[in-house]
């Protein structure tokens, strides 16, 4: 177990951290969750015994792509840190319904562990001195999509993860990188909207893997098999439209309660 | 340079990093980055003082002359047939209740240089959105360049606006769909500008405005004014038990903007202004040739473009050379099943500029804001189409020689 010292940070400098200018993947870093960093000190990070003996060697020019649940993602990626690969936080959710304080809404995705986990952990992932070119490891919240039904009256912040919220294959092959793993819970095909990044890549020329964390051996070749709607040109409306389909018009909607609004008109 | 406008200098990385870095936090823009695209120029686009005053002034009469023909088209309801509104929304702007009050009306129209000089491919009537671009990031980058200056601020003009055309306590609401980013960090924007003001703003959707009697309340309290960013056309698709009558007629609540503004927002705005009184030269003079999809060769001739109705970032203009033949085919299929939701427009040819990224085609974006120019919100592409990946760049205005 290791425990980095604690400095205050303001989320400009925890931004950095994670978004460092030097890094050629920080263009990618989803803001969000930064720009609503509480304006508090923040504890230090304990980074726990984390088993990543599967992990290829750095030097393998491979990227990782980290779907798991909640600030998992988070502490894994730190893990790998240490091993010379750049966290490249995705997570594109916003964590309040910006009410004022007391009216504040019960979100339908806790992201809140995870801006804390950000918070943390960026003095650690500073004293790391990362290397500009330095493997990526993306990370998204497998339960961006949320639980299913979202429950009348939450503030309804899912969130899809889209082809364009990462680098193409072109970009990954210029940069030396042949080859992605998939780490997610267990071993198996993506979620829909990654199929349609992890699909594209692999059309592009580079070799897809699995690795289950809950599952033994190191990561497995997989093919990812074509998502619905397939380079669609509207892939992002349709994305949007049919995570959620009700009254508002599309995903992200507030979920009505039809018992606690009346309303004129 | 060419007669329109030019780059200016690329900005050093450093530099340019903490510009970025204050416009995605404090600036609430979100989506900086689409695959491989930066969405924030490092360079401004600068633009001689005079050009800026005679697209500006070009702006106000466009406004003005939108604002004339919605009051007249709202009077005539059978002209409202012609736009290709859905059905709901129709049967509600026919009806005789009063027109829901503005707290501001807010218009860009987007502006190109082309081979036939300025020309204006489409006005954002309804919900123009690149308030953060135009305004906080354009000043970030106006700091750089201390010798030019600003077309204006739009985000603290709204703010300024609404507040002093509304009385009264009260939070302003502001109000869209969540989940959707791009929305969502245009009202946080608008939200910071008027909570910079002393005023309270608060976010929220639809479904959690109480409506009594016309007047809008949110969390028991009467709203001061409501900022939408919820296209009008969601709108219908609301519940009734959402109130969502009272965006157009019926409301006593302040809207910014009133949903009455979809009539201009429509695409075939311009195929009922030979039946209106209302005069439109400014329009005429600006916007390409605009017809129904059946009376023009658009399939044999591409020189016309389509376009649908409500086309909101430029997903459904549809120009022949620029897509795969099975998007083109499936555009010509829809235009043809069904053409009162589409219009053909003539092309017009966009002139590039050079700048440091190579040759970029430009939108101007120029706000009005009850009438008047209020900054502007401009574009690049490298192709002759502005959509959602093109790249937001800041303008700025240099003294004529």
């Amino acid at each position: 177990m290791s425990r980095c010292c604690w400095k205050k940070m303001n989320n400009e400098k925890v931004f950095s951290a994670w978004a460092p200018d030097h890094s050629i993947w920080s263009p990618w870093v989803k803001p969000v969750l930064f720009s609503h960093l509480p304006e508090r000190d923040t504890g230090g990070f304990e980074l726990l015994p984390t088993d990543i003996s599967w992990a290829p060697p750095r030097d393998e020019r491979i990227a990782l792509v980290l779907d798991l649940p909640g600030d998992a993602g988070v502490k894994l990626a730190l893990a790998l840190a240490k091993n010379g690969y750049r966290p490249v936080p995705l997570y594109n959710a916003i964590p309040v319904s910006g009410d004022a304080p007391g009216n504040e809404i019960r979100a339908a995705v806790d992201v809140v562990p995870i801006v804390r986990a950000l918070s943390e952990g960026a003095n650690l992932l500073v004293d790391l001195h990362l290397g500009s070119d330095a493997p990526p490891a993306f990370l998204l919240d497998a339960n961006r999509q949320g639980p299913g039904e979202v429950a009348p009256d939450q503030f309804d912040n899912r969130s899809v993860s889209f082809t364009t919220d990462f680098p193409s294959a072109n970009f990954l092959r210029a940069h030396g990188i042949q080859r992605a793993v998939l780490v997610s819970k267990r071993a198996a095909q993506p979620q829909d909207d990654l199929a349609h990044t992890l699909r594209k890549w692999q059309d592009g020329g580079i070799e897809i893997r699995v690795k289950g964390l809950l599952d033994h051996g190191g990561a497995e070749p997989i093919e990812i098999k074509r998502p619905p709607r397939f380079r669609s040109i509207f892939q992002r409306a349709l994305a949007s439209m049919g995570l959620r389909r009700n009254p508002m018009g599309g995903f992200g909607a507030w979920v009505p309660n039809p018992e606690s609004h009346g309303g004129g008109g | 340079m060419n007669e329109f406008c030019r780059a200016g200098h690329e900005l050093d990385a450093k530099t340019f990093a903490a510009i970025r870095r204050r416009t995605i936090l404090e600036g609430c823009k979100w989506d900086p980055q689409v695959e491989d695209v930066s969405t924030l120029a490092r360079f401004p686009l600068i633009m001689r003082a005079s050009i800026w005053k005679s697209l500006a002034r070009s702006a106000e009469l466009l406004a003005t002359e939108a604002v004339a023909a919605e009051s007249e088209i709202l009077q005539k309801p059978k002209l409202l047939e012609g736009l290709g509104l859905p059905r709901r929304l129709l049967n509600v702007l026919r009806a005789d209740e009063q027109v829901s009050p503005a707290a501001l009306r807010v218009i860009r129209f987007d502006f190109h240089p082309t081979t036939a000089g300025w020309r204006i491919s489409e006005a954002n009537s309804d919900v123009p959105g690149g308030y953060s671009e135009g305004s906080f990031f354009t000043g970030l980058v106006n700091a750089e360049f201390p010798e030019l200056r600003p077309a204006g601020n739009p985000g603290a003009s709204f703010a300024e606006q609404l507040l002093r055309n509304t009385e009264g306590q009260g939070t302003v609401a502001l109000m869209a769909a969540p989940g959707y980013m791009e929305d969502q960090q245009v009202i946080s924007f608008l939200a910071k500008n008027i909570r910079e003001r002393n005023c309270a703003a608060t976010l929220c959707q639809p479904s959690q405005l109480e409506w009594r009697g016309g007047d809008a309340f949110l969390h028991g309290d009467r709203v001061r004014a409501l900022v939408r960013f919820f296209q009008s056309e969601w709108l219908a698709k609301l519940q009734n038990s959402f109130g969502w009558r009272n965006y157009f007629r019926g409301g006593n609540t302040p809207l910014a903007n009133p949903g009455s503004a979809i009539v201009t927002e429509s695409k075939r705005f311009p195929l009922i202004w030979n039946e209106l009184s209302t005069e439109l030269p400014t329009w005429r003079a600006l916007l390409p040739e605009t017809r129904d999809p059946r009376e023009v060769p658009w399939r044999a001739d591409e020189s016309w473009i389509l376009k649908t109705a409500f086309c909101n970032t430029g997903d459904t203009v549809s120009i022949r050379a620029l897509m795969k033949s099975c998007e083109w085919a499936r555009a010509q299929w829809s235009a043809r099943f069904f053409p009162n939701q589409w219009i053909a427009q003539r092309r017009f040819e966009s002139v590039p500029i050079e700048t440091p990224d190579g040759p970029r085609h430009v939108c101007v974006g120029v706000y009005t804001i009850d009438g008047r120019a209020a900054g502007a919100y401009c574009r690049l592409s490298p192709k002759p189409l502005i959509d959602f990946a093109a790249t937001d760049v800041a303008l700025l205005l240099e003294k004529d020689e």
